[in-house]
């Protein structure tokens, strides 16, 4: 059948496969073609149909089912992306938000994408053949082996030609419909989809309203939209292509990963894949939040709504624990409840008992620190009011039943694991400990006194009593006893990046100051100026030559800091590193799903790092790194409602934007918009 | 209705190459036929087959070749022999075994002489993958026949030294979320547990076997037993008491 299809193309323009420029993912054999393939708008994800090795999954965000094994993993979707045949190749269009396939004709044949504008919505343009036969849109959903027992698929078709499909699981159901038409060669397929017991009704609208709009005016205001969130939120670097085109890939899938309403539970690889079970992790408030915050609040706002809808469970968690407060869980899913496994397997086939569920504290703060970052982009006062100050000031009170207080009369973390997974139940990591301080701190801030809360000065007192490890020299050791275990060549166990714990095995690399990823440093990462500056660059001389990164959260965030030191130029090779992750498949695993962490860290690591440009109290702060090699860098964002638009070479920056807003250039005080020659007065 | 071939010699062998071929057959919804290529006095290959209860077909000529003519028969899914081990593990397998495998246009199953009592039922396979289109594209319509047929497969990749991930992110997930990816990548559609090792393949497949009761080894190979080819195959010929399936490439 696919050979009656060769003739037929889908409009009679200029063909965008003949111009691939920096907004497009080339696709076509690569093993892990399926998930470069993948589109997402926060509610569907769909991933595969690239090619003959019938690779296809479907994803609805927030639906969650039950493995044989007990283990929460997300409910499969029905499929809707078949039409026969496979071209000989695709492309990912990222500035329109869409996948297009070529055929052997070399015409665009097939185009589909998921609406960004109607966000249960999915749509499929082909063209073919007069008299071809298209399958039904709707076929059964692709279940992965893990969720073979917890599924039931119906499928009906009424008269009107609407196929409506049911996933039955033992937590949730997925209510699917569609139809479509086939005007001769021409077939325009829309779908609609979502979860839960009332979902039906909804989607019966969602699906009726996109129809009668009809497939290219759905694609059109798809395009539009698309257009619209690249305006505020597109980074364009002069000099390096490849740095280009994986900055644009990763802004791709995080501007995809969340919607811009309700909440959104954004899993460790978005909706573009079945790792790490849909579950949601500091992934998503550290890492991918940030971006969301600076260039999309509403989606940034609905990711933290899924945290603060979970509050309650994060209350009963902390009870559990004997005291008051919320106490997040390391992985979650849909109710909040801690879905951490409780073991793993290793490449010797042995199972591993799995703590990070109990001891990785350093969550609280991770979501904490979310919601501070993005008041600081938006200045979303509502959000403080509606529930964030609450979430910031519960997660801090749980700190107060997790210290002890030593005979030195300094409060310390005991027991726990921080970002640097290769050594579990340490006492006192750096990391926790310092987000921990700046945690009571921000919620002594918030502090009303008199509410039953602890108090202002009590947390200010715990803060100040928590020891954070700084050593005489400047830098701070990463837990207690650290400085004390075997120092490694990291040389020697392999090129970075090398997964240390595979080639040392796990006990041995938990005797060496072998670290996963940086775990000081991430601390300077995320808190930036309230920590010393002298500091940072102690810690950089102590920290990063023990970074194994293996971790792929780790290149992105020591970048960040290298370019932070003033070593932009050092920064580059792990920047590089962390942008190709997925588009080279540098893992392994991206088959699996994309790394959105590393997507932000991406980011994270141009805006905060390259540019220097963080949300100060009042005003936004820029003090740009630009690697040598790179002739300019422009960044949009919005800062306080405002768009801004920055532009970096290497003797000028400039600040557009609408109305004035400060800025702090370099440490000084300037009233945007202006362009400065850098070392000179500004000129507004 | 396709045919499972068992070819006996008289060797003590006989008897188990005769009952998994039964065995196979069942799972097939093959039929059976036995066959000794006699080479003269020889009684041992008719006791075996008394004693199992299988008619047996008596051949004369060169046995690598007759059993090579027999297979070629398109009906033939899948061909039953037992293997001899030259001292040294220079010849894997026999000298007659190794050049119908080296030749066989069908998957072959190769009973060993140390292999163990007969199970009524196939119910574990473990599978080596060494990651490749090819292998992959070969191996599939007999692992979905042996799906189809109630058999648990166990896929198994292991990883050399210099290719293991360079990144593992979380101990929790890492594994499923390689195998998950492996599996999407070379075994699409095949219907087959992923399991993940560091180091040779040859220790690895010994260790996975052992850990999932294998009733046999899967592998798809290029039929070169030549030096410095399909070194995973003339191990588990050589050492493996358990029946290693042979697959060639191109079938």
């Amino acid at each position: 059948m696919p050979s009656q299809r060769r003739g037929g193309s889908l409009s009679a323009g200029a063909d965008p496969f003949e111009a691939p420029d920096l907004w497009t993912v080339r696709i076509g054999g690569q093993p892990h073609a399926a998930a470069l393939a993948a589109l997402a708008n926060g509610q569907l994800g769909v991933v595969g149909d690239v090619g003959p090795d019938g690779v296809r999954a479907t994803f609805v965000a927030g639906a969650y089912g039950t493995g044989p094994d007990g283990m929460v993993r997300p409910l499969p979707g029905p499929t809707w992306t078949g039409v026969g045949g496979h071209g000989t190749s695709w492309q990912l269009d990222m500035r329109a938000g869409t996948l297009r396939r070529r055929n052997e004709q070399g015409r665009t044949d097939l185009e589909r994408f998921v609406s960004i504008v109607r966000p249960t919505v999915g749509v499929l343009l082909a063209a073919g053949a007069d008299g071809d036969a298209w399958p039904s849109p709707l076929a059964a959903p692709e279940v992965p082996r893990a969720m073979a027992a917890d599924h039931a698929w119906t499928m009906t078709a009424e008269t009107d030609g609407t196929f409506v499909g049911t996933v039955h699981g033992a937590r949730d159901a997925i209510v699917a419909m569609a139809r479509q038409r086939v005007d001769r060669t021409q077939l325009e397929r829309v779908v609609a989809m979502d979860h839960g017991p009332d979902a039906e009704p909804e989607v019966r609208r969602a699906l009726e309203e996109a129809l009668e709009l009809g497939g290219s005016a759905l694609l059109e205001e798809h395009r539009e939209a698309w257009a619209r969130r690249w305006a505020d939120a597109d980074i364009e670097i002069a000099g390096d292509p490849r740095a280009q085109l994986a900055v644009r890939f990763a802004l791709f899938h995080l501007l995809s990963c969340a919607r811009t309403d309700g909440q959104s539970a954004v899993g460790a690889r978005g909706l573009t894949g079945l790792a790490y079970a849909g579950h949601v992790f500091w992934d998503t408030d550290v890492f991918v939040l940030p971006t969301l915050a600076a260039t999309l609040p509403d989606a940034a706002r609905s990711v933290l709504e899924y945290r603060l809808r979970r509050l309650p469970a994060a209350r009963a968690r902390a009870r559990d624990g004997g005291g008051a407060g919320a106490r997040f869980p390391w992985e979650s899913a849909d109710t909040g409840e801690d879905v951490t496994p409780r073991f793993g397997r290793d490449l010797d086939g042995a199972l591993v008992p799995i703590t990070t569920g109990e001891l990785s504290a350093h969550i609280n703060a991770d979501v904490a620190w979310a919601a501070d970052h993005y008041v600081a982009w938006t200045g979303d006062e509502t959000f403080v009011a509606q529930g964030g100050r609450e979430l910031i000031v519960e997660t801090a009170t749980d700190w107060a039943q997790r210290v002890r207080v030593g005979a030195d009369g300094r409060a310390h973390l005991d027991d726990v694991t921080g970002p640097d997974e290769y050594h579990e139940r340490v006492d006192d990591d750096a990391y926790t400990n310092l987000m921990a301080r700046w945690h009571l701190t921000r919620a002594a801030d918030l502090t009303v006194d008199g509410d039953g809360e602890p108090g202002a000065d009590a947390f200010r007192e715990l803060a100040g009593a928590l020891v954070d490890g700084r050593r005489p020299d400047g830098h701070h050791e990463e837990f207690a006893g650290f400085d004390e275990l075997d120092d490694v060549d990291l040389g020697s166990i392999g090129p970075l990046p090398v997964a240390a714990d595979v080639v040392l095995g796990r006990e041995r690399t938990a005797g060496t100051k072998v670290l996963k990823q940086p775990d000081v440093l991430m601390a300077h990462h995320l808190l930036g100026d309230l920590l010393p500056h002298a500091s940072l660059l102690a810690d950089l001389d102590a920290e990063l030559p023990r970074i194994s990164h293996g971790s792929s959260l780790s290149p992105a965030i020591c970048a960040a800091v290298l370019a932070r030191a003033g070593r932009a130029d050092d920064a580059l090779a792990l920047f590089h590193l962390a942008g190709r992750l997925d588009l080279d498949d540098l893992t392994g695993s991206t088959s699996a799903g994309l790394h959105l962490a590393t997507m932000g860290g991406v980011w994270q690591a141009v805006v905060f790092g390259f540019a220097g440009i963080r949300p100060g109290a009042e005003e936004l702060q820029l003090d740009p790194r630009l690697p040598s090699g790179w002739r300019s860098l422009r960044i949009q964002l919005r800062f306080r409602g405002q768009v801004v638009r920055v532009h970096i070479d290497h003797e000028h920056v400039s600040v557009a934007t609408a109305a004035p807003v400060p800025v702090r250039l370099a440490g000084e005080l300037v009233q945007a918009p202006f362009c400065r020659r850098m070392h000179e007065e500004a000129k507004t | 209705m396709t045919t499972v071939i068992a070819a006996i010699d008289d060797s003590p062998t006989a008897g188990s190459v005769l009952r998994l071929a039964r065995t196979w057959a069942a799972l097939l919804e093959a039929g059976l036929r036995g066959v000794h290529v006699s080479e003269g006095d020889d009684p041992g290959a008719q006791r075996a087959a008394d004693d199992v209860g299988v008619p047996l077909e008596i051949c004369h000529g060169d046995p690598a070749q007759a059993i090579l003519d027999l297979a070629a028969d398109p009906e033939v899914e899948l061909l039953v022999l037992g293997s001899r081990r030259g001292p040294g593990g220079r010849d894997p397998a026999g000298h007659i075994a190794v050049s119908v495998l080296e030749r066989a246009g069908v998957p072959v199953l190769v009973v060993p002489p140390e292999v163990g009592p007969v199970r009524p039922r196939v119910r574990n396979v473990v599978v080596p993958l060494e990651g490749s289109a090819p292998t992959t594209a070969c191996m599939g319509p007999l692992l979905h026949r042996l799906h189809d047929a109630g058999v648990r497969l166990v896929a198994l990749h292991a990883f050399a030294e210099q290719d293991v991930p360079r990144f593992r992110d979380h101990e929790g997930h890492a594994e499923e979320s390689l195998a998950t990816a492996f599996a999407s990548r070379w075994c699409p559609g095949i219907p087959a547990e992923v399991r993940l090792r560091v180091g040779p393949a040859t220790d690895a497949t010994v260790d996975v076997a052992d850990v999932e009761d294998a009733d046999a080894i899967a592998l798809g190979w290029s039929q070169d037993l030549s030096p410095g080819h399909a070194s995973l195959v003339r191990t588990a010929l050589s050492s493996e008491s358990r029946p290693v399936l042979l697959v060639p490439l191109g079938t």
